[in-house]
């Protein structure tokens, strides 16, 4: 019987969920997000998109953060269209804005947003 | 006068008195639309006040097989009102009346002639408006007939997404509503939107629930100009595929800007192509759009943009926008005007748009193009040069452009129906079988065709 609830105790801790921090990045004032964002405990990113985005030819998405310390945001990279899955560097912490912007075809140089920021949104743990 | 029409009139006196009438000057008003098909005079007008009196007359022209034409504001383009086998003209005009108001659940029930101006008064106070803008002061029961839109459909949708439920007066006098107030539901054959667009072909909309939408808390709007059409083409189809969700954008080609200019008296504008964009939402969601579109529009060129904030600005800008169509015919005084309705898929648009700019190029002939581009619809106001072959040409035209649209993937009419003009690209557009169903429909609801004769169908 002992055996047996532990078992099961330790059957249960093992299918919880691992806890997540997620985001929804769309435009202020738009009726629905446009990508959705879920980050796990080893650091990595997944960003989904919920509706298809065309990207002007000659231009590229790139993604970015800023940790609630951080002044300015750094690249994660450049999003493809079907989404992307990119390393946070860490754990994710709760209240880091994810930031999208419109950047010349292979991304901004300079290591800094160039281009207008489109969507945005902040990581919540659920 | 027909014995059978003579008939209806007199009899429908007992009920409506002296308000079915037979006076040359209303029968000539109830001849015609704003558009340029030739008008045809009614039997005679009836202006009726109730769903009940509506129905009455409706089941004595079913009983004496009289034509019946619904007219509202009679503000259609595309022949729609224009009684071409005689009959009575059905008015509505005066059904003015705003029925229930539920706040709460963000619904109004209204009767069929109230305005989209009046109603927006009348909700002002409420904190609530009513999104759909065709520009003219129509009737709301038109605008449901027409399947009618405008400039805020990218936003809000059309009048289709804005309808909850309909009463109806059937061809044989019977009553049915349509719907209700909830904003789903999965009984039975949708016959709200069976009515929506049926352009007074099945029966006559008497009542309409609508849906109504917060006014947003700010609002703001900006003009920007390109040395292209291209590039303001480009700019609203990269707008959309951003996902920016703008409230209306507008396309002014360079004739069409160059019209308003002096029709309406515009300033700090040249004759270039135009987009008028409008944002609302929260005063900060508002600003970043704008942004948002303001960087997409010089990518494609655009030479910065005009803010109007104030509200006064703003409304002229957009009095500006919907007396297009008058500033349109103010460069030839005295001539008509064709207007033209395709709408494409957005993808298509830079095709469509930049194939019309050239078939009018090719015509010779002087044709405004202003579009709510933020759903693929462009219009141009085709001014019909005075002498016999004018009017052909002018037709000729508008084929040339609706045969691209629908090549395209588009449709003949976006928003001003298909009435007596656009009846012959039903085929094209939706194939023989989706008409014969169409026309299934019709014979089952009005078996002997008394309602609004000659339109939608051919024959």
């Amino acid at each position: 019987m002992l055996v047996l609830a532990t078992g099961l105790g330790v059957a249960l801790w093992r299918s919880g969920v691992a806890p997540q921090a997620v985001a929804a990045i769309g435009v202020a004032n738009a009726p629905a997000p446009l990508f959705l964002a879920q980050a796990d405990p080893d650091g990595s990113l997944r960003i989904s998109p919920l509706a298809v985005i065309a990207v002007p030819n000659g231009r590229d998405l790139q993604l970015w953060m800023q940790l609630p310390k951080d002044q300015e945001p750094h690249s994660l990279g450049i999003l493809s269209a079907a989404g992307s899955t990119v390393s946070l560097g860490g754990p994710p912490v709760e209240g880091t804005r994810l930031l999208i912007s419109l950047e010349p075809r292979g991304g901004a140089s300079s290591g800094r947003i160039t281009g207008q920021v489109l969507y945005g949104g902040t990581l919540a743990n659920r | 006068m027909s014995q059978a029409a003579d008939t209806v009139i007199s009899q429908a006196r007992e009920f409506l008195g002296d308000r079915i009438t037979t006076n040359n000057a209303l029968r000539e008003q109830h001849s015609h639309g704003e558009d340029t098909h030739p008008p045809v005079m009614p039997d005679g007008v009836a202006f009726v006040h109730t769903t009940e009196e509506a129905a009455r007359l409706l089941a004595l022209c079913h009983a004496h097989n009289v034509p019946v034409v619904p007219f509202g504001a009679g503000t259609s383009l595309e022949g729609h009102v224009t009684p071409v086998r005689g009959g009575i003209s059905i008015d509505v005009s005066q059904m003015k009346a705003v029925l229930q108001l539920n706040p709460e659940d963000m619904d109004c029930r209204i009767q069929a002639g109230v305005t989209r101006l009046q109603l927006n008064e009348y909700l002002r106070d409420q904190g609530l408006f009513f999104p759909v803008d065709p520009g003219s002061d129509c009737t709301i029961g038109g605008m449901c007939a027409t399947r009618a839109s405008g400039t805020n459909a990218v936003r809000y949708g059309t009048i289709r997404e804005n309808v909850l439920g309909l009463t109806v007066a059937l061809p044989d006098g019977r009553v049915i509503n349509t719907g209700g107030r909830v904003r789903k539901s999965a009984t039975g054959y949708d016959l709200t939107r069976l009515f929506i667009g049926s352009e007074g072909t099945l029966g006559i909309i008497t009542e309409i629930q609508l849906r109504l939408h917060g006014i947003p808390e700010a609002i703001s709007s900006a003009v920007c100009q390109f040395q292209t059409m291209k590039g303001a083409v480009e700019t609203v189809i990269a707008i959309l595929q951003l996902g920016i969700p703008v409230a209306r954008m507008e396309l002014l080609d360079e004739v069409q800007i160059a019209a308003s200019v002096t029709f309406s008296k515009l300033e700090n504008l040249q004759p270039l192509p135009t987009l008028f964009f409008e944002f609302h939402g929260t005063e900060a969601g508002v600003a970043e759009q704008a942004q948002q579109a303001e960087a997409v529009a010089l990518d494609n060129g655009a030479s910065g943009f005009a803010w109007a904030t104030d509200p006064a600005e703003r409304a002229k800008l957009w009095k500006a926008r919907h007396d297009g169509y008058w500033a349109a015919l103010a460069l030839k005084p005295g001539w008509k005007g064709l207007a033209t309705d395709a709408v494409v898929p957005i993808s298509r648009l830079a095709d469509a748009i930049l194939g019309a700019k050239e078939d009018i190029a090719a015509s010779g002939l002087t044709a405004p193009m202003v579009g709510h581009v933020g759903d693929g619809n462009f219009h141009t106001v085709i001014l019909v040069p005075p002498g016999p072959d004018g009017l052909e040409r002018a037709w000729a035209l508008d084929k040339k452009i609706v045969a691209r649209a629908v090549a395209l993937g588009g449709s003949c009419s976006g928003e001003h129906g298909v009435g007596i003009g656009k009846r012959e690209f039903l085929e094209q557009e939706h194939g023989l079988e989706a008409l014969a169903v169409m026309r299934s429909l019709k014979t089952a609801i009005d078996p002997r065709g008394i309602m609004n004769p000659g339109k939608l169908f051919l024959n």
